[in-house]
C-alpha cells in the first residue's frame, strides 16, 4: 500500500474528531499490524473499492476514549458504558473519516465507492479482511487514551 | 436587527472592506464605518450603537477574540452579530471564535464580502437577498430532522434546542420522514443523505412534488463528497452542511432560513 494513500486516512480522522468532538488527536508513528483482530472496544469498519483499488478502513477505539469523544459530541454527560448509541456514534464517525478520505483521495485522482459502515463490539474479534496486504495502523493519541485507523487497499488483480 | 438602515462597523486596520461592502449593498441599505483598534471600537459601539459588528481578528492593542467576548459581555450590546474575519483557516481559530462567542467567522478571502452580505441578508430581512428570492425567510418553530443515527439526531437536536426551537420531530429514514411531515405542522427539515429504506434524497424529490412543500427550507447533511452533493442540489435541497460540522455551522445554516432564532456560538 502507498504511503500517498494514508495521508488523506490521517487528515481526515484529525478533521472529523477535532470538529465533532472538539478534542486534540496526535497521529502517533504508523505501524504494521500483526493480528487479525480488533484493536478497541468499538470498531467500525467500511468497505472501499475504486476501478483499480480495493481494501476497507477500520477505525477502532479504546473504552475512555470513545466514552470521551461521544459526550463531546452529544453536548451530554459521559456515559459509563458502551451501549447502542455510543455503537451508533461509531458508525457515524467511520462513515465521516472515510467520507472525508475518499474526498481527498478524490484530489489525488483515486474515485472510490464506500459500503455501508458496519460496527463490531469487543476487543480482540476476529475481522474477515477481504484482502491479504499488510494492514497499516496509524495510531491516534487523545487525552482520553487512544484509537487507531487501519487503512488497507490493494490494486485489483 | 430592524428594517431600517443599518449601522456596520467594521474593525480593521484596512479602509477596503468598508469601500468593497459599500459597493456591494448601497448606501440606502446601511451605514459602515471602519474603526482601526479595538479600543476606539469600544467606544464607537457604545456611542454608535451599531445593529452589526465585524471584526478582524488583528485589531491592534486587544485581539479581535478579546474584543467578541468583551462586547458579549456588555449587556446593551450583547445581542449584536458579530462577524469575526480572519485570514486563517485553522480549525482552532474557528473554535476559539466559537468559544468567545462570535455570531459568524468569516474568512479573509476572495469569498469574504459576498459571505458577509448573505450574513447581512438573513439578519436584515431583506427582499432583496439572494436566498430569499428563493426562500421566504420565516419563523421556524417545527424542524423535522431525518437521519438514521441516533448521534447524529441527538447532535443536531440540542443545537437546534440550544437556539431556541421549540419543537424538533425526529424521523429514522425517508419514508418515515414523509409520514411525519403529513401529520405534523414543519417548517424546516434537515436530513441525512445515506439511510436505510429511503435515502434522503429520494425523500426530498418526493417532497417537492407536492406543491405545498415547494418553498419549504429543506436541509442535507451529508458527509458525502461536495461535488455529489452539489449536483443534489437541482433536485430542490435549499442548503446543506458537509459532515464533520460543528455547532456553529449549524446554527449559522439554521439561521439562514429564520427570522425568530437567536443564535449564539455557544
Amino acid at each position: 500500500m502507498k504511503v500517498e494513500f494514508l495521508n488523506p486516512f490521517l487528515t481526515a480522522t484529525q478533521n472529523v474528531i477535532e470538529t465533532m468532538a472538539r478534542m486534540p488527536v496526535r497521529a502517533q508513528a504508523l505501524r504494521l499490524k500483526n493480528s487479525k483482530t480488533t484493536y478497541g472496544i468499538v470498531t467500525g469498519i467500511i468497505g472501499m473499492a475504486s476501478e483499480t483499488l480495493v481494501g476497507s478502513m477500520i477505525i477502532s477505539f479504546s473504552e475512555p476514549c470513545i466514552l470521551k469523544i461521544v459526550a463531546n459530541m452529544t453536548m451530554e454527560p459521559e456515559k459509563d458504558k458502551i451501549d447502542a448509541d455510543v455503537v451508533d456514534a461509531v458508525g457515524e464517525l467511520t462513515n465521516m473519516v472515510c467520507g472525508g478520505a475518499k474526498t481527498l483521495l478524490a484530489k489525488l485522482n483515486m474515485k472510490f465507492d464506500l459500503a455501508l459502515p458496519t460496527t463490531v463490539v469487543g476487543k480482540d474479534i476476529e475481522i474477515g479482511y477481504r484482502i491479504n496486504t499488510p494492514i497499516i495502523v496509524i495510531p491516534f493519541m487523545t487525552e482520553n487514551g487512544e484509537f487507531v485507523v487501519e487503512a488497507n487497499l490493494e490494486y485489483r488483480k | 436587527m430592524t428594517t431600517d438602515k443599518k449601522k456596520i462597523l467594521i474593525i480593521d486596520e484596512s479602509p477596503l472592506y468598508e469601500h468593497g461592502l459599500n459597493s456591494m449593498l448601497g448606501s440606502k441599505l446601511c451605514e459602515i464605518e471602519t474603526v482601526k483598534s479595538a479600543d476606539l471600537a469600544l467606544l464607537k459601539i457604545i456611542r454608535w450603537n451599531p445593529d452589526l459588528i465585524i471584526t478582524s481578528i488583528e485589531v491592534g492593542n486587544i485581539s479581535g477574540f478579546d474584543l467578541c467576548l468583551i462586547i458579549k459581555m456588555m449587556p446593551d450590546f450583547a445581542g449584536v452579530p458579530i462577524i469575526l474575519f480572519t485570514s486563517s483557516d485553522e480549525k482552532c481559530v474557528h473554535k476559539k471564535a466559537a468559544d468567545v462567542g462570535a455570531d459568524y467567522y468569516v474568512r479573509k478571502d476572495t469569498k469574504a464580502l459576498g459571505a458577509i452580505k448573505k450574513i447581512f441578508d438573513a439578519l436584515s430581512h431583506e427582499k432583496s437577498s439572494e436566498f430569499q428570492q428563493d426562500h421566504e425567510k420565516r419563523q421556524i418553530q417545527n424542524v423535522l430532522l431525518v437521519d438514521d443515527s441516533s448521534t447524529m439526531r441527538k447532535i443536531i437536536k440540542n443545537i437546534l434546542t440550544s437556539i431556541g426551537i421549540a419543537n424538533v420531530v425526529e424521523a429514522e429514514n425517508g419514508k418515515d420522514g414523509m409520514e411525519k411531515l403529513a401529520a405534523n405542522e414543519i417548517d424546516m427539515i434537515i436530513s441525512d443523505w445515506s439511510m436505510p429504506v429511503m435515502n434522503g434524497v429520494e425523500m426530498i424529490k418526493r417532497i417537492r412534488r407536492d406543491q405545498k412543500y415547494n418553498n419549504l427550507p429543506i436541509v442535507m447533511v451529508s458527509a458525502e463528497v461536495q461535488e455529489e452533493i452539489e449536483k443534489a442540489m437541482n433536485l430542490g435541497i435549499s442548503d446543506y452542511l458537509r459532515k464533520p460540522f460543528n455547532a456553529l455551522d449549524m446554527k449559522q445554516l439554521v439561521a439562514k432560513f429564520s427570522m425568530n432564532l437567536n443564535i449564539s456560538a455557544n
